[in-house]
């Protein structure tokens, strides 16, 4: 019927995955989510667990740079895959802030802070692709993270501040060859 | 929904792994209903969680059939990989030259990160994705495997025969999509350069209308296609539409009424009628049939009669970072939240601890007969199983009334009531101990209304029966009054079950301490009302718990009353492990507080002059199964049904109701948001019917500064509500209002179904929780022995940026440094009781406790520093990082320029060795009571209030009925502005709540379950929803005489924008409504352009 030995189940072959530029490997079942994997095995809490089906963007990281919703990537797609967290976003040395943060602290972009690491990904990802996005850009980027707290206005201005503070940064790179790091 | 399947653990599959289709077409054929076909996962993962489809016992992943991924030229069509990503398909350029339609409506579904992992060909065999309406327009066909061979097939075809269709497995690997190009030379070869795109003789149009603006399921889904001839007749004309669970399909006989013809004004409208007949919906409880059809036909028609015919600016904050300088500032708990390094209290864990679940009720309403733990005892992992045998304590929990079981005995009053909880080793095998506990339910009449529990011989849910609270209210002759009325307007107005959706669920880590104590960490708005509780329920002492109780991811009011804490706190003691809880989002929605459903029927009369004469209130609210603080929303309620206006004479009368349906109780506006969407409803429709303009209505008929409250007590005297209204007066959007005239109101000429209309509420809000109810306040402050300033309240930090107005007074007070300062809070073991962090209170209570403790504090610094200094006091001041000499030394702002100017000065003696120098402690304490009126007036009138102005501008859409709003000012006089960030964030943020309140949010119940579970149904707002500009204008001034300080501002901005919305959509389209949230069907009107001549180019 089946030939077994081409089509095995991969019930319990460990995940081997890159999180935040460490390499990680796993035993854990191939349908676990990501995020369970992240807060309960790595104990990287940073990424928000909420809705549990995608609606809110409280658990958005990057895989291969692309956002996406860790409670519903399971074990499996992310074998070999590289995983950012909100752990693994900081500025161009340790101990410093990435620019969208530093955007977020200046205008006030969050309140309970419970979106925020999510958030923070989700413009991460957008400004990563465009440097200079539209109000249209901007809402389609940022229509899978639900804010409770904020009414959206801060979370905006500081999209619009990240992105002048990345015009200096890109400005003040093209000496210092100096940037931002998401790994 | 049964709960042990809602609480089912997610099995864990088998995931295989196929190489090609055939392997693939096997297994399925071989596993039948046990496996399925996975490629991205996002849809099936949604019905796993939501109970919504079982978790199969093998999942059968496409991804490795490489083959079928990606966007290729083929000679006569564009292949479509089906395990195509959405997002590819949403970025691909070819696809945006030749089908934007796709494009389109790709961009459409859910959100980038779901995109991410989904895949077309999930959208296309889900039979109801979004994106088919435009493959259907668009011809597309299908490549399906079947185990044997593979076909082709249109996917108009598949489609209509799909939902016939029983069990084949079929294997979707392609998606053909053919070119429609003018010339044949257009036609791409594999090596040609890039195709032309289409002609620009061609159109098309692509609608989604969901419930929101994004990220939002579909209720109509429709695309338009086709081309002009030289003649400007329609040729090729393709129309599809779909939306919820409608498989969508051509609509082949409304293309038919336009094809070959002009879009002359007959053609349109027989086209509009012949959508209506041809376009088959699926009605929901979210929007029926009807409005689906009549959507449907307006926005086809539309799109063929634009084509035929036919910014978001900056944002001007009146309150703002550049207007508040250096008082903007960075909040102490933001690097944590940025970085995500700070732990919430559902963050933490301990290596050994257990986790804890809670068995809740699968009825509304049962008796229970017995209740066997034994086999859930029995499974390894599992160390405690408890019931109401193991209460040790009060079996009860309320803040002003016990009446809400912690687990029940002998009966369930509501589908989130606890009746068992567990603890075990890991949540799988806590899981399957609920599903073990045998529970014996005998189900009772479900009382699922107000008008239910009130009928005549209806069962009583609680020994004293079904009423929870009555208050009545009543001064002068209403007879009388009303006889002198020249109008008189009735109207019933209707609000919703509204979630408070703040984004952390419930949850927290309970550790029994080797001292024997208990810590409680879990999110609260009253650390010590959690303390007291949960010693009633364990029965020990208070001082053996102590309740850290922040951060907390957003509260709202919702986590206000005792929720997971009883069942944590039962299971750490009884196993003597640390437990921790967290509730999945399903067991939030089912067992947390909403907002209470009110229905308030109101009769106001006015003379012919416009005067109010006579007002009378009838309140019903659904509080739900026990009480929490339904009486005191009720009592918030009949005092802001009054409000702000002079009535002679008024009566209220007001019930809260038990019944079946989920908890009601505490949140943002408390009872305010029900009262003053009806109140100002009616000043609308009496200005309207008196023929006043609105505003003005207000003015004349406004509470002057020395008028006694609402329920005719005293209260602070201040002008804060001719400010407010002075300034809405005054406010560009107001004068906007104006120019606006019903006629003009229709957008531009291109779109004259966007109609935009301008209103405005008028709002009088209370702050603390009124008179006749414990409402302490005070705090402390010591120096540290490290030096540091240390300023220690009860309060917690829920994203208000509590701990940010704390720093600021602070600095501002002692002109201390930042580094100066340490805040302690939400700890019942380091701080004093400083009553709850709720009602708009504790800014303005920790204003009062500085100004009590400034005195004092700053003298027994100076006193230790005078003797450590060997100087008399008063020739020293305290200063950024110590002790200056008074005379040289500069404080302020005059500091600042001194600083500026290059002159430095040093502390004569640091805090940290003033700290070292000092014999006894320095330390002050303050504890006073919030400010109420006089004794004698009703339990709960405030004495306090902040005066709020809102106007907003929308844009109805008459096609869809939808509303969009578009611009918003809001006065705000509640005193001086504490924190300028925090002040602008709370007025944006609560207004995005009355957005989300009066347009999509409604937690629907029928026969005492939610028919929402999850965020995927119960929709706030997106970004998408909140566009256009927010002024926030904060009027600070207060008469001199006024010691209160700063008015609270939490609430008040969740208040006045339902009203406005509705006073807005009123000028708009003429329409009153009286039910939130507005239904877009209301809206709906028969565009004009099917009924007059126009001219079609």
């Amino acid at each position: 019927m089946i030939d077994k030995s081409i089509m095995a189940p991969e019930a319990y072959k460990p995940l081997a995955f890159r999180v935040n530029g460490t390499d990680a490997t796993l035993d854990v079942p191939p349908a676990k989510r990501l995020l369970s994997i992240l807060r309960d095995d790595l104990l990287l809490t940073g990424t928000k667990r909420s809705c549990d089906i995608g609606r809110c963007g409280a658990c958005m990281v990057l895989i291969n740079g692309e956002p996406v919703n860790a409670c519903l990537a399971m074990a499996y797609q992310c074998e070999g895959k590289e995983i950012t967290t909100i752990e693994g976003v900081r500025g161009a040395e340790e101990g410093v802030l990435h620019p969208i943060q530093q955007a977020f602290l200046e205008e006030g972009g969050y309140q309970c802070g419970y979106c925020t690491p999510g958030m923070v990904i989700s413009v991460v990802a957008l400004l990563a692709v465009n440097r200079a996005p539209s109000n249209e850009d901007i809402e389609e980027a940022l229509s899978g993270n639900l804010c409770r707290c904020t009414g959206y206005g801060g979370i905006l201005r500081a999209v619009a501040r990240a992105v002048e503070l990345g015009k200096e940064e890109a400005h003040a790179g093209n000496e210092a060859g100096s940037g931002a790091d998401v790994g | 929904m049964d709960s042990g399947q809602e609480r089912k653990a997610l099995r864990q599959p088998r995931v295989w792994r196929p190489g090609g289709p055939a392997e693939a077409w096997m297994l399925k054929h071989t596993f039948g209903g046990d496996g399925v076909f996975i490629s991205g996962g996002t849809l099936l993962r949604t019905q796993w969680e939501s109970g919504g489809a079982p978790v199969p016992a093998h999942l059968i992943d496409l991804s490795g059939l490489d083959g079928f991924k990606g966007i290729a030229r083929a000679p006569e069509h564009l292949m479509i990989g089906a395990l195509t990503l959405l997002a590819t398909v949403r970025n691909d350029p070819l696809i945006a030259a030749y089908f934007p339609l796709l494009t389109e409506a790709v961009r459409s579904i859910a959100a980038p990160s779901i995109r991410n992992l989904g895949t077309i060909g999930g959208n296309v065999v889900s039979t109801v994705g979004d994106a088919l309406p435009a493959l259907l327009v668009y011809g597309a066909r299908l490549e399906m495997y079947d185990g044997a061979q593979t076909r082709d097939i249109a996917a108009a075809d598949w489609l209509s025969e799909a939902r016939f269709r029983q069990g084949t497995p079929l294997l979707l690997q392609r998606i053909q999509l053919p070119y429609e190009l003018s010339k044949e030379s257009d036609v791409p070869g594999e090596d040609s350069g890039p195709p032309q795109p289409p002609s620009a003789k061609r159109f098309g149009a692509f609608h989604k209308i969901g419930r929101r603006e994004a990220f939002t399921p579909s209720i109509v889904t429709a695309a338009v296609t086709g081309a002009w001839d030289k003649e400007g007749r329609i040729q090729g004309l393709r129309i599809a539409a779909g939306g919820g669970q409608t498989v969508p399909h051509r609509l082949t006989e409304a293309e038919a009424v336009l094809e070959g013809k002009r879009p002359e004004p007959e053609a349109l409208a027989a086209l509009y009628e012949a959508v209506l007949a041809d376009y088959d919906p699926c009605g929901d409880v979210y929007a029926g049939a009807d409005y689906r059809r009549v959507t449907a036909a307006n926005l086809i028609a539309a799109s063929i009669w634009r084509e035929a015919g036919g910014a978001r600016g900056g944002d001007v904050m009146l309150l703002n970072r550049t207007a508040s300088g250096g008082r903007w500032r960075i909040r102490p708990d933001g690097p944590g939240k940025v970085t995500g390094k700070l732990a919430y209290l559902t963050d933490m864990a301990r290596p050994d601890m257990l986790v804890g679940l809670v068995l809740r009720s699968p009825h509304p309403h049962a008796r229970i007969a017995g209740i066997r733990t034994e086999g859930a005892r029995r499974l390894p992992g599992v160390h405690a199983v408890l019931t109401h045998l193991d209460v040790p304590g009060l079996n009860g929990f309320g803040i002003a009334r016990q009446d809400q079981p912690v687990l029940c005995a002998d009966r369930v009053r509501y589908i989130g009531d606890a009746v068992a909880a567990v603890a075990a080793e890991s949540l799988e095998i806590a899981e399957q101990a609920l599903r073990l506990i045998e529970v014996d339910y005998e189900p009772l009449a479900v009382i699922d209304s107000p008008a239910k529990a009130l009928a005549a011989g209806a069962p009583a849910l609680h020994p004293q029966g079904n009423i929870l609270h009555r208050r009545y209210y009543k001064r002068g002759d209403m007879e009388a009054a009303f006889a002198a009325c020249a109008h008189i307007v009735e109207e019933t107005y209707v609000t919703p079950r509204q979630m408070h959706t703040y984004m952390e669920t419930e949850g927290g880590l309970f550790v029994p301490e080797q001292n024997g104590r208990l810590t409680v960490y879990a999110p609260t708005q009253h650390g010590f009302m959690d303390r007291l509780q949960l010693s009633r329920i364990l029965a020990i002492p208070e001082t053996a718990i102590r309740v850290v109780s922040s951060p907390i991811g957003g509260s709202f009011g919702g986590k206000d009353e005792l929720n997971v804490q009883p069942y944590g706190a039962l299971l750490a003691v009884q196993t003597g492990r640390p437990v921790k809880l967290h509730n999945s989002r399903l067991e939030s929605v089912r067992a947390g507080l909403k907002r209470h459903p009110m229905t308030l029927r109101m009769k106001t009369g006015i003379d012919a002059d416009g005067r109010l004469l006579a007002h009378e209130a009838s309140i019903v609210a659904d509080t739900g199964a026990y009480a929490t603080l339904g009486a005191e929303v009720l009592n918030f309620t009949v005092e802001h049904v009054i409000g702000p206006y002079r009535f002679a004479s008024v009566e209220v009368e007001a019930l809260s109701v038990y019944t079946n349906n989920g908890m009601s109780g505490e949140f943002r506006g408390f009872g305010g948001n029900q009262a003053i969407f009806a109140l100002e409803g009616q000043m609308d429709r009496l200005a309207e019917r008196c023929g006043m303009d609105p505003w003005e209505f207000r003015r004349f008929n406004m509470r002057e500064k020395t008028d006694p409250g609402p329920l005719g007590q005293p209260i602070a005297q201040s002008d804060g509500a001719a400010q407010v209204w002075r300034a809405l007066a005054d406010s560009s959007l107001w004068r906007e209002r104006q120019g606006l005239s019903a006629r003009a109101a229709a957008a531009g000429a291109d779109a004259p179904w966007l109609r935009t209309g301008v209103g405005a509420a008028f709002i009088m809000h209370g702050g603390g929780l009124g008179v006749g109810i414990p409402d302490p306040a005070g705090g402390r402050l010591r120096l540290a022995a490290d030096g540091r300033i240390e300023a220690s309240f009860s309060y917690e930090e829920f994203g208000q940026g509590l701990l940010s107005a704390l720093e600021l007074m602070l600095i501002e007070t002692f002109d201390a440094a930042a580094d100066d300062i340490r805040i302690l809070i939400g700890d019942t073991d380091l701080v004093p009781d400083s009553g709850s962090s709720t009602a708009s209170r504790a800014t303005s209570m920790m204003w009062k406790s500085l100004r009590n403790m400034r005195a004092p504090f700053t003298a027994a610094m100076l006193e230790a520093a005078g003797q450590a200094l060997d100087r008399p006091p008063d020739t020293l001041r305290l200063g950024p990082g110590g002790i200056y000499d008074a005379g040289t030394g500069m404080a302020g702002a005059a500091g600042a320029t001194a600083a500026v100017h290059g002159v430095h000065t040093e502390p004569l003696l640091g805090y940290a060795e003033l700290a070292a120098a000092v014999e006894k402690p320095i330390r002050t304490e303050t504890s006073f009571h919030f400010p109420t009126t006089d004794k004698t007036a009703a339990v709960g009138a405030h004495f306090l209030y902040t005066y709020s102005a809102v106007a907003v501008k929308v844009e109805v859409n008459t096609l869809t009925g939808r509303v969009r709003v578009v611009d918003q000012f809001h006065a705000v006089a509640a005193g001086p502005v504490i924190n300028p960030q925090g002040f602008v964030g709370q007025i944006e943020g609560g207004g995005s709540m009355a957005l989300g309140y009066a347009l999509t949010e409604e937690a629907m119940m029928e026969g005492g379950h939610y028919l929402i579970r999850n965020l995927d149904t119960y929709l706030i707002p997106t970004v998408a929803d909140q566009r256009g500009t927010v002024s926030v204008l904060a009027i600070e001034e207060l008469p001199d005489e006024d010691t209160h300080g700063p008015r609270g501002i939490g609430e008040v901005g969740s208040v006045g924008l339902a009203p406005a919305i509705a006073a807005a959509v009123a000028q708009a389209t003429g329409i009153r409504v009286s039910r939130l949230p507005i239904e877009p069907r209301l809206l709906l009107r028969r565009p004009a352009f099917l009924d007059k001549a126009v001219s079609i180019k």
